[in-house]
C-alpha cells in the first residue's frame, strides 16, 4: 500500500517538475531563438491531463475530493458512518464505469493508430484515464472497508 | 427525470464527491439518449486539448510554494513600511496584502493560514477590536479573487470559451474586467476600516524611510514577481500560460536555491498538496464538460431561458434573481464546483437577457467571493475558526458587517456593467 502511494506521488512530482522545466524552457526558446516548439505545446497539454488525473487519485487517497457535505455532519454517529460507506461505494461504482469506458476508448484509439506528436501514438496518452479511475475506485473501496470497520467499532457494546 | 435530479442532489448534500455525482448525471443522460458512454472518455480527454489549462497547475503550485516559506512575512513587512503609518494603517495593510496574496494563490484558504496567522496577532497587539480583527481576516481570505492571475477568473474564461458564448471571452478580458470591481471592494473595506476605528487612538507609527529601504531589500527576490506577471499579462507580452510557467519556474528556483526556506524533503509534499487541489478542480471540470455537452444536446439551457422569460421580463428583474440565486449557491457550493456546474446553465440565459458574458463572470465571482464566508458552509469561516480557535458562531457575528459592505459592492458591480467593461 505504501509502495503504491510512493509510486503515485513519485509520478505526480516528476510530471510537475517536467511541466515546470519544460514550459519555462519553451519560453526561453521562443524568445532567444524565435522558435516555438509545437510538439512541446501539445506534450505539455497532455502533461496537464496526467497531472490532473494523478492529482485526483491523490485526492481520492486522502479523501480530499471536492464535495459539499452539509447534511451528514448533522446525522447521528452511526447513520453518518453508514451514509459515508454508501457514498464511498457510489463513488467506486461511478469510477469503475468511467474506467471501463475509458478502456474501450483506449482500444478504439489503439486500433485507429492515430498519432499525436512526434509520432507518439495517441493511445499512450489515454492510458491515464482508465488507470486513474481504476485507482480511484480502488482507494474508495479501501475507504468503504475502513468505514465498515468503523461501523463495527460503533456497534460494539462498551 | 426530476426524480433523478433530486436523487443526485441528495447524494451531493450527503457528501458524495462532486465528480462522481456529475459523472453519474451525465452518464444517465447519455444512456437515456442512446449515446455510447465512451463519450465520457472523449470529453475527459479534452482536458488535454485546452492550452490555457496549463496555467492552473503552474499557478497553483507557485502559490502553495510561496505560502510555505517566509514570503508572506516579507510581504507584510514591506506593505507595513509603505502604508502602515496611515490611520488604521495595519488594517489597510491586511486588506492589501490579503488581496495580492489571494490573487496569486487562488483563494484556496491559503491566505488565512499564511497571512492571517501573521496579521491576527499583530492587529490585536495594535489595539483593534477582536471581532473587527477576526472579521477582517476572514473576509480578506477571499478578497483579491477578481485580480489576475486568480484561478477562478481563468476557470470562468475556460468554461465560457467551451460554451461558445457568441462574444469572445478571453482570459485576458477577464483579468482586465476584474480590476475596477476588485478595487471597489478593496476601497469599500478600507473605508469601513477607517470608519470603524475612527475613535480609537492607536499608537501612530511614523513613516520610516530606513525601514522601507530595508523591507524592499529583504523582498528583493519576490518584488519582480507581481511586476513581471501582472505587467506581462496586462501588456500582452505573455500569454497566461506563459506567465504561469515563468512564475512557477522563478518561484521554484528562488525558494530552493536562493532563499532555501523550503527543504528538498518538504518540496514533494507541497507539490502533492497543490496537485490534490488541481486534480480536484480538473476532474470536476472534465466531468462537467460531459454533462454540459448532454445538457446542451437536450436543450436544457434553452428551456430554462424560456421558462424564466415567461416569468421575468426585464433585465433588471433577472439580475436581482441572479444575485439571490448566486448568493445562495455560494453558501453551499465552493467556487470551483459552482463555476463548472452553473455557468454552463446560466451563461446562455444571461446572454438571452443581453448581459455581456465577461460581465456575467465578474458578477458570478463577486457573489461567490461573499459565499466564502456566508453561513452555513462558507469555507473560510471554518478555516478561520480552526486557525484562530474561535467558535464558528463568533465568526458569523464578526463577519456580518463585512458581509453587508461586500454585498453593497456586489450590487454595484451587478447593476453597473460599465465598471467591469469600461477597460476592455
Amino acid at each position: 500500500m505504501r509502495a503504491l502511494a510512493v509510486i503515485e506521488d513519485g509520478l505526480l512530482v516528476a510530471l510537475l517538475v517536467l511541466l515546470i522545466v519544460m514550459s519555462g524552457g519553451q519560453i526561453l526558446f521562443r524568445n532567444l531563438f524565435g522558435v516555438g516548439l509545437m510538439d512541446l505545446d501539445s506534450f505539455s497539454r497532455v502533461l496537464v491531463l496526467w497531472l490532473g488525473m494523478l492529482g485526483a487519485v491523490a485526492a481520492a487517497r486522502h479523501k480530499k475530493q471536492i464535495n459539499v457535505d452539509v447534511l451528514s455532519p448533522r446525522l447521528p454517529k452511526r447513520m453518518r458512518a453508514v451514509v459515508g460507506v454508501v457514498m464511498d461505494l457510489f463513488t467506486v461504482a461511478i469510477s469503475l464505469v468511467v474506467a471501463y469506458y475509458s478502456w474501450s476508448f483506449l482500444q478504439i484509439e489503439f486500433e485507429s493508430g492515430a498519432t499525436l506528436f512526434a509520432s507518439v501514438p495517441a493511445w499512450t496518452t489515454i492510458i491515464i484515464l482508465p488507470l486513474a479511475f481504476g485507482l480511484m475506485a480502488f482507494h474508495y473501496t479501501l475507504h468503504a472497508i475502513a468505514g465498515i470497520f468503523q461501523l463495527r467499532q460503533i456497534d460494539k457494546p462498551l | 427525470m426530476i426524480l433523478i435530479g433530486i436523487l443526485l442532489l441528495v447524494l451531493v448534500l450527503f457528501g458524495a464527491p462532486l465528480f462522481a455525482v456529475i459523472g453519474a448525471g451525465a452518464m444517465l443522460g447519455f444512456y437515456v439518449a442512446d449515446i455510447p458512454l465512451t463519450v465520457m472518455a472523449t470529453e475527459l480527454y479534452r482536458l488535454a486539448e485546452m492550452p490555457v489549462l496549463v496555467a492552473i497547475p503552474l499557478f497553483t503550485f507557485a502559490g502553495y510554494l510561496l505560502g510555505e516559506g517566509n514570503a508572506p512575512r516579507r510581504l507584510v513587512r514591506l506593505t507595513d513600511a509603505l502604508i502602515g503609518w496611515l490611520p488604521a494603517g495595519l488594517a489597510i495593510v491586511a486588506l492589501i496584502v490579503c488581496a495580492l496574496f489571494t490573487a496569486f494563490t487562488g483563494a484556496s484558504g491559503v491566505t488565512i493560514i499564511a497571512i492571517g496567522a501573521l496579521l491576527y496577532p499583530a492587529l490585536r497587539e495594535a489595539g483593534y477590536r477582536e471581532n473587527f480583527n477576526l472579521g477582517l481576516i476572514t473576509t480578506s481570505g477571499s478578497l483579491g479573487l477578481l485580480f489576475a492571475p486568480s484561478i477562478p477568473l481563468i476557470l470562468y474564461g475556460v468554461i465560457a470559451q467551451q460554451m461558445d458564448a457568441g462574444r469572445e471571452v478571453s482570459i485576458n478580458a477577464m483579468f482586465i474586467a476584474g480590476i475596477l470591481p476588485g478595487l471597489l471592494m478593496l476601497a469599500l473595506l478600507v473605508a469601513w476600516s477607517l470608519w470603524e476605528n475612527r475613535h480609537r487612538h492607536m499608537q501612530a507609527v511614523p513613516f520610516n524611510a530606513g525601514e522601507l529601504v530595508a523591507a524592499i531589500r529583504e523582498s528583493a527576490w519576490e518584488l519582480p514577481l507581481p511586476i513581471v506577471v501582472l505587467g506581462g499579462i496586462y501588456s500582452g507580452f505573455f500569454a497566461v500560460s506563459e506567465a504561469a510557467a515563468v512564475t512557477a519556474l522563478y518561484v521554484l528556483l528562488v525558494e530552493l536555491l536562493v532563499r532555501r526556506e523550503i527543504g528538498w524533503r518538504r518540496l514533494p509534499e507541497v507539490m502533492r498538496e497543490s496537485m490534490v487541489l488541481v486534480g480536484g478542480i480538473l476532474i470536476i471540470l472534465g466531468m462537467s464538460m460531459a454533462s454540459t455537452n448532454y445538457l446542451i444536446d437536450a436543450q436544457i439551457p434553452t428551456k430554462i431561458f424560456a421558462f424564466i422569460r415567461e416569468h421575468v421580463d426585464s433585465k433588471l428583474a433577472f439580475l436581482i434573481l441572479l444575485n439571490v440565486f448566486l448568493l445562495g449557491l455560494g453558501a453551499i457550493l465552493d467556487i470551483f464546483s459552482a463555476l463548472v456546474l452553473v455557468v454552463p446553465l446560466i451563461l446562455p440565459v444571461a446572454i438571452g437577457f443581453d448581459i455581456h458574458p465577461v460581465h456575467l463572470g465578474i458578477i458570478f465571482l463577486a457573489n461567490m467571493q461573499i459565499g466564502y464566508f456566508t453561513p452555513p458552509v462558507g469555507m473560510n469561516l471554518f478555516i478561520a475558526s480552526f486557525r484562530f480557535d474561535k467558535s464558528v458562531a463568533q465568526l458569523y457575528r464578526a463577519t456580518l458587517p463585512f458581509f453587508f459592505i461586500l454585498l453593497a459592492a456586489v450590487l454595484i458591480i451587478t447593476y453597473w456593467p460599465g465598471l467591469s467593461l469600461v477597460l476592455l
